[in-house]
């Protein structure tokens, strides 16, 4: 395994404070410490190669769990193991190996050209220079910026931007790269276009990939494997086509119609998702889906009708709130399902 | 020496990073004549009206090159890199450091004094200019050999200034917002190192205390290498306690950065 977590946990504290004026004179005085458990005991293993997704609302950990895996953040307690080291110890071996990329962080240096960081890196890595002209080649040559290396940083664009921060990290072919919502703040045809690149150089250099995205896009179209983590637990752990299975009480029926029919006549068959004069969508119980399919049929002035399995989207949103509401049995439950 | 490629690459960066902003530098310059222009008046007014020639043992040419001198050094021994620290910690920046196999100490050092080379090299020779013309106007006496032993001096009350400014900056890991601190602490330290008026001005029982902290060693003590006013006898003793406050400050920093980085919470995204 190249990954191993086994219950790490992390805690932060934090202070309160109350809105207004009065209440930020106060805090200079007194300070109610509280602590949040960001990371709760989670568990896991990735494989060398494998493209993993890591999905959760904002403060779910995702973004905790990464730093500590990189080394970073010293966990308050549990262990881990990447590339067989400890990440914590942050041994050189261990960084010579590794790469990870924070969106809105960058290592480049703002008022010099591109080209210096890069060669910054080149010699923090001790990347001979064959190895680097060849490896700059490449990366320069996938994401089309070979021109621009010679600009100064800050006249960049956000996503020429991201392009070099994506070659500074990857300088020195890491094994393994986390990716810490590498497309945020880009625009639709720039995220596909990073997407490309991940997906090429995960199947070209067997490079294993942890990524967190909010687009789900990002995810579903790169990874086969979700983790998705919420409130610092593991809420789902597999496959990201089963998250449904979670879900597989439900399936969406999707109908073409003739002539309009009233939503209390739809409402008959199911709970109406989307209505309008001629369209209408669906949930329907799984167990009842051939019987409702076929009152629909024989009922409805249908012109067209199609069966659908909740959208992955939909069932991830649906593990966020489950979690946030389910006794700790269910969450357990969730799990062993995934 | 591949490892030491990196950190020669980060100075040729800060370095590069500096000749970026000419004009900064230039405003920097004339911020920097300012204090002394003021405190020449201030002197010339004092001497106008003292009793005697002398004024805490100094004559009026002495004192004036004095503050000369003690401008110019106090501007060659300044820091600025504790601002980048405390940004890189209140920002999450120095997670980078922490992932990527580079030292944060000599990566600062390299960096700070790269960015430095360009103004370093304009005030020496500022420096000269001002020595040639005290010996040449005013018949200041400048020994060949204290002007051979000024430069190590010098460096050495740089090396110094950087550690001490090392171990402050480590606050940032304590305090998120500290760039006050800086300040507070530039003001009481330029004051106690001799950067605005010479030690004597306090008495000497005062004189007496600063010669074992090691503040006076950063501007103080070059200067009376220089000027003479430092027996020969003296000066191998100050080169002495400067070297042991770098190490001690040293092994302070190295402390005070194991234990904050660990309370590092690397913030943001």
């Amino acid at each position: 395994m190249l990954i191993t977590v086994d219950h790490l946990s992390k805690t932060f504290d934090y202070y309160k404070k109350e809105l207004g004026l009065k209440n930020s004179v106060k805090n200079l005085f007194y300070r109610q410490k509280l602590t949040k458990q960001a990371v709760d005991g989670i568990s896991f293993e990735i494989d060398e190669g494998e493209m993993v997704g890591f999905l959760g609302p904002n403060g779910a950990g995702k973004t905790t769990t990464l730093k500590m895996l990189s080394g970073i953040l010293h966990p308050t307690s549990g262990k881990a193991s990447v590339l067989g080291f400890t990440p914590w110890e942050r041994k050189k071996a261990f960084k010579m190996q590794f790469a990870i990329v924070m969106g809105q962080k960058n290592q480049l240096w703002w008022d010099l050209p591109a080209n210096e960081s890069l060669f910054l890196n080149k010699c923090i890595y001790e990347i001979d220079d064959r190895a680097y002209q060849s490896t700059l080649a490449e990366l320069t040559e996938l994401l089309d910026v070979k021109d621009l290396l010679n600009v100064q940083v800050r006249r960049l664009s956000l996503g020429e931007r991201m392009k070099m921060e994506l070659i500074a990290a990857l300088i020195h072919k890491p094994r393994l790269i986390f990716l810490d919502e590498p497309t945020i703040g880009l625009d639709i045809l720039s995220q596909k276009k990073f997407r490309q690149f991940f997906k090429y150089y995960n199947q070209e250099k067997k490079a294993t990939i942890i990524l967190t995205s909010h687009y789900m896009e990002d995810v579903e179209d790169l990874c086969r494997r979700a983790v998705i983590i919420n409130q610092g637990h593991i809420v789902f752990d597999g496959d990201l086509s089963r998250v449904n299975d979670v879900f597989a009480q439900s399936k969406i029926i999707k109908l073409q119609l003739s002539a309009t029919v009233t939503r209390t006549t739809l409402e008959a068959f199911g709970r109406v998702k989307e209505y309008a004069d001629f369209t209408a969508t669906l949930e329907v119980p799984r167990q009842d889906l051939k019987e409702l399919s076929k009152g629909i049929l024989d009922q409805l002035p249908v012109v067209d009708f199609n069966i659908e399995d909740i959208p992955v989207e939909e069932g991830i949103a649906l593990l966020y709130q489950r979690k946030e509401t389910a006794p700790p049995a269910a969450r357990e439950a969730t799990h062993a399902l995934a | 020496m591949r490892w030491l490629e990196k950190y020669r690459k980060t100075f040729e960066m800060g370095f590069q990073t500096a000749l970026e902003y000419r004009i900064n530098f230039a405003i920097s310059l004339i911020s920097a004549a300012y204090p002394i222009f003021i405190q020449t008046f201030l002197w010339t007014a004092i001497y106008l009206n003292a009793t005697g020639s002398t004024v805490y043992g100094f004559t009026y040419r002495q004192i004036i090159a004095y503050t000369f001198l003690a401008g110019l050094i106090s501007r060659i021994v300044r820091t600025g890199f504790e601002y980048e620290i405390m940004d890189d910690v209140k920002n999450g920046r120095f997670s980078k450091f922490l992932v990527q196999p580079v030292g944060y100490f000599p990566y600062r050092l390299a960096s700070f004094f790269g960015d430095k080379l360009p103004g370093l090299a304009m005030i020496l020779t500022i420096l000269v200019i001002v020595l040639v013309g005290l010996k040449a106007f005013w018949g200041v006496s400048l020994e060949p050999a204290r002007l051979l032993i000024f430069p190590f001096t010098l460096a050495l009350a740089m090396a110094l200034n950087f550690v001490i400014f090392y171990c402050i900056s480590a606050v940032a890991f304590w305090l998120v917002e500290i760039g006050y601190l800086f300040e507070g602490v530039r003001i009481v330290f330029i004051l106690l190192s001799g950067g605005i008026f010479p030690l004597e001005v306090f008495g000497t029982r005062f004189v007496q205390i600063m010669s074992l902290l090691p503040f006076k060693y950063t501007i103080n003590y070059p200067i009376n290498v220089l000027n003479g006013k430092l027996p020969y006898g003296e000066i191998p003793l100050g080169l002495l306690i400067q070297c042991i406050w770098i190490g001690t400050c040293l092994l302070l920093a190295r402390a005070l950065w194991r234990t904050g980085s660990k309370r590092y919470i690397a913030v943001g995204g």
